[in-house]
Order: structure tokens, then sequence, then C-alpha cells
């Protein structure tokens, strides 16, 4: 078998990890994880801090060599096969790492000679356009400057898969909100497949088609966003009724009394007339945000939704 | 492509040094006018500081930059700049190190690029030879690879990395021991062959280490450190086994892996002191003590003396040596002693050791070899071997040759010349024989006559001491004298001769004297009774001057002939001669009697001494004097 072919693992899926385990000494990082990314998907990893997100990065990046299991990036091993199949793919790490004695048109010009289409003309317009200056080196630009440098390095080659490790990490508001925007007009119209973890679930919820959350090394949560939303309800209660008043054949999350009455966060959400919605002592069914399925999840433990 | 984006890349990040050296460059070329600095001897100055200034830029950056370059990334979290685009590993194994080499190798030429812009300016061009180059890169790389590994061992904050440092320091401590027992043998080929080789091994060992490192463990500084650990620590051991077995196989020589003697002291009876190179071992030189009876020996280690400093009492029970300890720098040379006795010689340093300018002059054994005789320039002293203590010490005059040797183990018999400063060709002063009574602690003068230094070296005395054999030198000729020493006269004369017509003659077993002479261009074996009566003289050679030189069994002599072509001596045979009947038996071509005189000394009659040959191929032989056989003993026949 040559190295091309071991490398190869004839996966249809741009994103793969499967059952990989990734440990630090004794520590175990990541716990058997294994998700998929279709072609042109935008999937959203979530995680609390430690929840081993960035590891799990670097292992598809093949930064990083899983304890086991295996990592696949356009269907290749990410570990034997990192330095080829990196040419089709756009990295922004967790926290810059551009050397910071250069400058953006340094470090562009060095990106020149390590990808063929490097598209100087993009690279030079986005910067202007995000007001990355060219001629000053990395150590002396904002963060949020820093960032739009990396995003840029990222984008200058076309890369058919974008890999993101919480690229708005430490940006204020309006930088964060930039960064999205950015990736909103200049890739899900392109098609790219994009691999995002971020604390930022807000921000990522118009751009996500696939949410992971991943607690404490597991992968507890991996559907689509609208499947997600839809399972996910938030009932309130007044104050007075009863928490076991809820409508039948909900599977109830979690429950805590508050000033104004009961909230219930309910799993498998089936819809109720409206006369029975309303006729549980006045309660008030709510969609619920990404973010809101996201604390509910990670504190209450909920696991399900593989493809 | 991508190799030279990463070195531009270093380059890029680097480059303000290069400023920075040619300032510091510029500063060390205007040494000799720097204030408090003369300008005498300028081009001195000037190199040495452009020297200094240029080892300490390399070797500086190489630190820094190794130790940073992959290290500090690491710690920093920004290692996965490189490994996040597309670079294949080595391409930044590689890269990082060849733009580090280049800041450091580049800092040191701008260094010294106005010294040496200013010596080519005045046309000495000569100057440039002046630059370390050579050790200059290596210690560079050296460096620089030992850097990136602490460097990356230190980002890992492994706890291995305490248990690493003690590992290390045992590792350089068992190295050096093991170094220590190749480089005591003192042998150039074989030190340079592993100091080289040891410091090549190391060398690539480091720079596997990192490139493995940085192949294998990329941005995970734990994983990274792991590997190069087992890549450094593997070869580590692996280099150290290499050195212990190098070094036991050197040790593991016996006297029937020699292939070349180099040195042989036999003894009166059985031991014989060989040493010499041994198969695959190139220029180490191990010495045995070898029973030519029994085929018994003990090795006596690296051998570097010489075969004056190797004695053995006449009885044969005991020997002893001076050899060269090897200590790191400090030449120290021990005083060995062996009983012969059992069957296995018992080998013991005694606690005699000398510095290399001390080392005596002469050794000699008591003939029952309970005591040993030391003589060093101004003094001779006697030692009781056991339990060792000195037992007699006695001051000797300045400017004396001498040697010395037991008549019994209470009396030394001492040979002294006294140059008279005359001039002239031959050094010529006083001979004296003296007796000295150890327990007296003075010596007794025996014998003194004017002689020249020649002279004294070619008379003999016989075993017991009581005759001597005087070649003196009268109006031009050698006149050869028999004296009774005990009572100082003349036994008589046996001749004289041209200068240059007589050799050394010996004393045979039965108390004869044998001369080699030439006689009207014939070379003639001259026999003496012990009263100095002609018995006989036999023709052995049409022109040169026979030489007897022992007597393998009694009644034969053993004796070399010169063979000569217009006047020159272009080889020489041996043959053995029969005393009494002048029959003559030659030795197969190419073997040569070994030794056969220390010092004042001849071999013993029918000793292991006077039968001892080296063989055509470099090895040893034993003949019989009876019948001529040659019987092979050692190395290569």
């Amino acid at each position: 078998m040559s190295e091309a072919q071991k490398e190869s693992t004839g996966s249809q899926w741009t994103v793969e990890a499967r059952q990989l385990t990734i440990r630090y000494g004794r520590t175990v990082a990541v716990d058997g994880v294994s998700l998929r990314v279709a072609p042109g998907e935008v999937y959203v990893l979530l995680g609390r801090n430690g929840a081993g997100k960035s590891s799990l990065v670097r292992c598809l990046l093949g930064l990083q060599r899983p304890a086991c299991g295996q990592a696949l990036l356009a269907g290749q091993d990410a570990w034997r096969a990192r330095h080829r199949v990196l040419q089709r793919v756009g990295v922004v790490p967790e926290e810059s790492n551009l050397p910071p004695g250069l400058s953006a048109q340094v470090l562009a010009a060095f990106h020149a000679h390590l990808y063929p289409s490097w598209d100087a003309g993009f690279v030079r317009e986005r910067l202007e356009r995000q007001g990355v200056p060219l001629d000053v080196p990395v150590s002396k630009l904002s963060r949020g400057q820093r960032a739009q440098l990396s995003l840029t390095l990222a984008l200058g080659h076309h890369p058919a898969v974008l890999v993101l490790d919480d690229p708005t990490l430490g940006l204020d508001a309006v930088a964060r909100r930039e960064v999205w925007d950015s990736l909103i007009v200049e890739l899900v119209d392109r098609g790219t497949t994009v691999f995002l973890t971020t604390h930022d679930v807000a921000g990522v919820e118009g751009v996500a088609d696939r949410v992971g959350i991943l607690v404490n090394g597991r992968l507890l949560l991996d559907e689509g966003v609208e499947s997600l939303r839809s399972r996910f309800r938030r009932i309130l209660l007044p104050p007075g009724a009863s928490s076991d008043s809820l409508p039948p054949g909900q599977h109830t999350v979690s429950r805590r009394e508050t000033p104004l009455g009961w909230e219930a966060i309910v799993e498998r959400y089936e819809p109720q007339p409206a006369a029975q919605e309303t006729g549980y002592g006045g309660a008030r069914v709510l969609a619920m945000s990404l973010e809101d399925i996201f604390v509910a999840v990670t504190t209450a433990g909920i696991e399900g939704g593989a493809r | 492509m991508s190799l030279v984006a990463v070195i531009g890349l270093e380059l890029r990040q680097w480059v303000k040094i290069y400023p920075v050296a040619a300032g510091i460059g510029v500063l060390a070329a205007a040494t000799p006018w720097l204030p408090g600095i003369g300008r005498d001897p300028e081009v001195w100055d000037r190199w040495l500081a452009a020297t200094v200034v240029a080892f300490a830029l390399a070797i500086g950056t190489a630190l820094v930059r190794g130790a940073t370059m992959v290290g500090g990334e690491l710690w920093l979290k920004r290692a996965s700049f490189l490994y996040a685009r597309p670079l294949a590993a080595s391409s930044i194994w590689a890269g990082k190190y060849l733009g580090t080499l280049a800041l450091s190798w580049g800092s040191a030429a701008l260094a010294v690029f106005p010294t040496a812009l200013a010596a080519l300016v005045r046309g000495r061009w000569a100057e440039l030879e002046w630059l370390p180059a050579i050790p200059l890169a290596v210690a560079t790389l050296a460096t620089l690879a030992a850097a990136h590994v602490a460097g990356v061992a230190l980002a890992s904050q492994s706890r291995l990395v305490l248990a690493e440092l003690i590992a290390l320091a045992v590792a350089i401590w068992v190295g050096f021991r093991l170094l220590e027992g190749v480089l005591r043998w003192e042998a150039p080929q074989i030190a340079g062959w592993t100091l080289g080789t040891t410091v090549l091994v190391l060398f690539a060992l480091l720079l596997a280490a990192g490139w493995v490192q940085m192949a294998w463990g990329r941005c995970d500084a734990l994983r990274g450190h792991r590997v190069q650990a087992l890549v450094l620590w593997s070869g580590v051991t692996v280099v150290l086994g290499a050195l212990a077995v190098w070094g036991a196989f050197l040790a593991a020589a016996t006297p029937r892996s020699l292939r070349t003697v180099t040195v042989a002291r036999p003894g009166p009876e059985r031991w014989l002191f060989v040493g010499g190179r041994s198969w695959g071992r190139a220029d180490a030189e191990a010495a045995f003590l070898f029973n030519t009876r029994t085929s018994n020996w003990r090795a006596v280690g690296p051998w570097k003396g010489w075969e004056e400093h190797i004695t053995f009492s006449a009885n044969g029970t005991r020997a002893a040596w001076v050899a060269p300890q090897f200590s790191w720098g400090v030449p120290e040379w021990q005083l060995f002693l062996a009983n012969l006795a059992g069957p296995t010689p018992e080998v013991r340093a005694t606690p005699h050791a000398f510095a290399s300018k001390d080392v005596p002059q002469r050794l000699a054994l008591s003939p029952d070899g309970s005591r040993l005789l030391l003589v060093e320039e101004k003094r001779a002293e006697v030692y009781e071997c056991d339990p060792w203590r000195r037992v007699g010490s006695l001051a000797l005059p300045s400017g004396f040759v001498i040697t010395a040797r037991f008549r019994d183990p209470e009396k030394v018999r001492l040979r002294m010349f006294l140059p008279l400063a005359t001039g002239g060709d031959e050094r010529r002063g006083e001979f004296i024989l003296a007796d000295w009574r150890i327990a007296d602690q003075q010596w007794r003068e025996v014998w003194r006559s004017h002689e020249t230094l020649s002279g004294m070296w070619k008379s003999v005395e016989n075993e017991s001491g009581t005759r001597l054999l005087l070649h003196r030198r009268e109006q031009g000729n050698r006149e050869v004298q028999l004296y009774d020493t005990d009572h100082g006269e003349p036994v008589a004369t046996l001749g004289r001769w041209p200068e240059g017509e007589i050799g050394r003659g010996f004393f045979c077993a039965d108390g004869r004297v044998v001369l080699g002479v030439r006689e009207d261009g014939v070379g003639l074996l001259r026999v003496f009774s012990a009263q100095g009566v002609p018995l006989a003289s036999w023709r052995l050679t049409a022109g040169g001057r026979p030489r007897p030189m022992a007597e393998p069994t009694v009644g034969v002599v053993l004796v070399s002939l010169p063979q000569e072509s217009f006047g020159q001596t272009v080889g020489r045979a041996y043959e053995l001669v029969e005393l009494s009947s002048g029959q003559r038996r030659p030795l197969p071509a190419g073997y040569v009697p070994q030794g056969v005189t220390w010092g004042d000394g001849y071999p013993a009659p029918g000793s292991l001494a006077a039968r001892l040959l080296l063989s055509p191929g470099g090895g040893l032989a034993l003949l019989d004097g009876k019948s001529g056989v040659i019987t092979p003993l050692l190395g290569r026949p």
C-alpha cells in the first residue's frame, strides 16, 4: 500500500473524527469523539473552557497526534498528510500565533510562497478594508487587527476548508461582529466548509448549519441547528401553578422556581393545541436560542443527535 | 521553495543582529586605537578581539535562537504558525536551522569583516588564516542543536527533565570513565578514532533528536520532549555501550592475539614481559607477563614504556617495571611489582609514582627478588619489596653516567663515568666501579681508570662481578684487558686492535671470553680461557666484524655477521657457532636475536633472553641452541 493510499481513507466528509481520543499524560482531554462535517457545511463546536475543543482542532489539523482514533481532513489522515492536505485549508488559531516582529506585508509575501492559489489582490484589498496596516509589526496591531490579519491570511488562498479555533476570543463586541459578518459574507456564499469552535454562541447563531457540544471531552450533542431549535422549549408557569402541570409527553431537562413562577426546559417538545397550552395554569411556551440550549445541555448533560 | 520561505522568515525576524554585528566588528577592528590598549602588537589585538566577538556572536545567537526557535514558540503557543501551513516538518526543521545558522555565521562574518578588510588593504592576506572558521562553524551547529533540545525539554515542563539532568550528569561521568579506559592506551589512532566517532555520533544524535521532536512532536511539547528524549537517551546508551565494548575489546587482548611484538624483555627462565600490537586494535599496545613454558599469562595493561624500565630478579621469582598511568592531562608513572613464584603472576602497584621528569633511569632487582634498586639522576634507592619500604638511599655525584645492579641483596655494584671535558671526538673521563653496601649507606671504590665513554660502555663484567673485560684506548688502538675486580689486578691482555676493529664481547657460562674482531680484513670470533689464554680463533666473514651476542646453550654462541657491499654494511646474518669446533649453523633468514643487550649487561648464558628471536612476521620465537630448531612463540611467525 502506497503512502498516499494509507493517507487516503475514502471518506466523503470534509472533516471527520473517528473515535478520537487525546490524552495529556493521564488526563483525557478528548474521549472517543466521532463527528463528521459535510462539504459546504458550517459546523460549530461548542464547549466550556477546557472541554477539549482546541485539542480536537489541533488533531484535525495534524498538529497533534491522537492517543487513539483518527482525524481526517478532506478525506486524508490529518497526522500523516498534514502538509499536503493543508494546501486546501485555512486556519485561524485561538490566539494569534503570528510572528510578532513581522508585518502583514511580509507575512502575506511568505504565504504567497506556500500557496499556488494565493490571491495577493484579495488579501491587500481585504486588509485595507478591515483597516489593518500593511507595514506595522504584528506586535503593534490591536487584537481586532490581529484577528482580521489571521483571518485574511487564512482566506488568501481561497481554501476549501476553513478551521477556526475561537477566532473572536478576547475581542470586543464590535470586533466580534466584524469577524462574523465577514465570515458570513465571504464564506457561506462561496460554499466553503467551516469548522469552528467558539464561546460566542450568539454570534454564530445565524451562521451555523450544525452544532456539536463538547462536555469534558465527550461530544454530548451533534445535531443540525434547526432540528436543535425545534427540539427544545422553555416553558414558563405562573406563580401558584404546580411544576407538575406541564403539557404531557414532554421530557423535562430542568426546572426551577423563579420569583415569577416556574421555569422548565423541555426536550423533544411536541406542539400542543393552543387551548391546551394555555390551559395548564397559564403556561407560556417559548423558543430557545442556541446559547440557551448550550447552557441547558452543558449543565444538564443531555446527549443525542448524532448523524 | 517552502524551505527558502522558512529560511527567509527566520532571517526577517532577526535581521537586526546584522547591523549590530557589523558595528561590533568595526569596534573590534579599532581595538588598537581604543583607550588603554597599545597599538603594539596591533595585528594580534585586532584579530583576537574580532575572533572573540565572532565566537560570542555566533555561539550566543545559536544558543538563544536554538532555545527559542522551537521551545520558545511551544511555550508561547506560536509553534502552530508554521505547522498549520502546508510545510513539511523537515522543511520547518531545516529552515529554522539554516536560518539560524545564517544569522549566527553571518553575524560572525560581519564581526570579522572590518578586521579582514584592514588586513587585505595592507596586503596581509596571510592573516586571514588566523580565523578559526571550522571550529566556529562546528561549535555553532553543536550549540544550536543542543539548545534546541534543551529548549523543548524546558518548554514541555515535564517532570522527567529533572531526572534527565541527573541522568545527564551520570552519563557524562560514565562517558568520561569509559573514555579514560580507551585513552589510557595513549594510542593516537585509537584515541583520535574514538573521540572523533563519539563526538560525531553525539552530534548526529542531537540533530536527530531535534528533527524527531519537530516531525513527531509538532505542536505537542510533551510528546516532542518524549520522542526527542527517546532518541537521545537510546543513542547515549548505545554510545556508552559501544564505548564500554570498545574499551573491553582493547583490554581483552591476549598474548595470542599479538600480531607485532614491540617490546619483549625476557626473564631468566620462564617469564617474558611482552607487549605489542594485537588484532583489530591499531596502535594500542598491550603488555603481558607470559610464561613460555606453561603459556600462562597476565595482562599488565597498556604499554608505553621502555624495555629499560623492566627488570627481573636472577632467580626469576619477581619482576618490576615502570609504566605510565593515564590521568587527564597529568602524566604519572607508576612502579609495579609482580610475584612470579606461583603459576599466575600477582601484580601490584607500589605506592611509588613519578612525574615524567623523575622516572628512574635504571631499575634492578636483587638476585633473590627481595629488593628493588631505583637509580634516579642524583640518587639511588633500595626498597624492600615485601612489605614495601625503603631500606637504603645513596646520593650520587652529579654529572656521572651511572648504571647499577645488585651483587647480592646487601650489595650494589655501581658503574660510574666522570667526564673530564677535555674535548675531542670522544668523551674522556674516569671509569669507576664501586660497591655500595646498603647497610653502610656509603660506597667503596673497587676500580678506577681513565677511559673513554665508548670504552666504558663496551666493557663488561661477568655474572658474579669478579671479572671485568675492559676496552682501553692505547695510542689510537683498543686494548682489551681482563681484570680481577676483587683485587684490582690485571689478569691478562687479550689483544690490541685498531679502533673499530674490536667490538663488545662477553663471558661465557664456563668463564671463557668471546670477542668479535677484524684482523687483516677478516672477521674472526676469538675465544679465550677464563685466564685470558687464547683458545681458538674462528674465521666467520671475509670482511665485516662479527659480533657475539649471546650464549643460547653452553658452548654455543650466537653471532651477528654483517653483510657488506662496497665497504658498507647492507644487512646482517646470524649464526650459531660452536666454540670448541667452530662449527657454524646459520639461522633461517628473517630471524633476529631479540634485544640481547640492555645497558651494561648481556643475556645470561642459556637464559630465555639468550634464546629469544624476533620472527620475520614481527612475532617471537625460541631458539634451541643445541639443535638450532626455532619454535614460534607469539605473534606472526
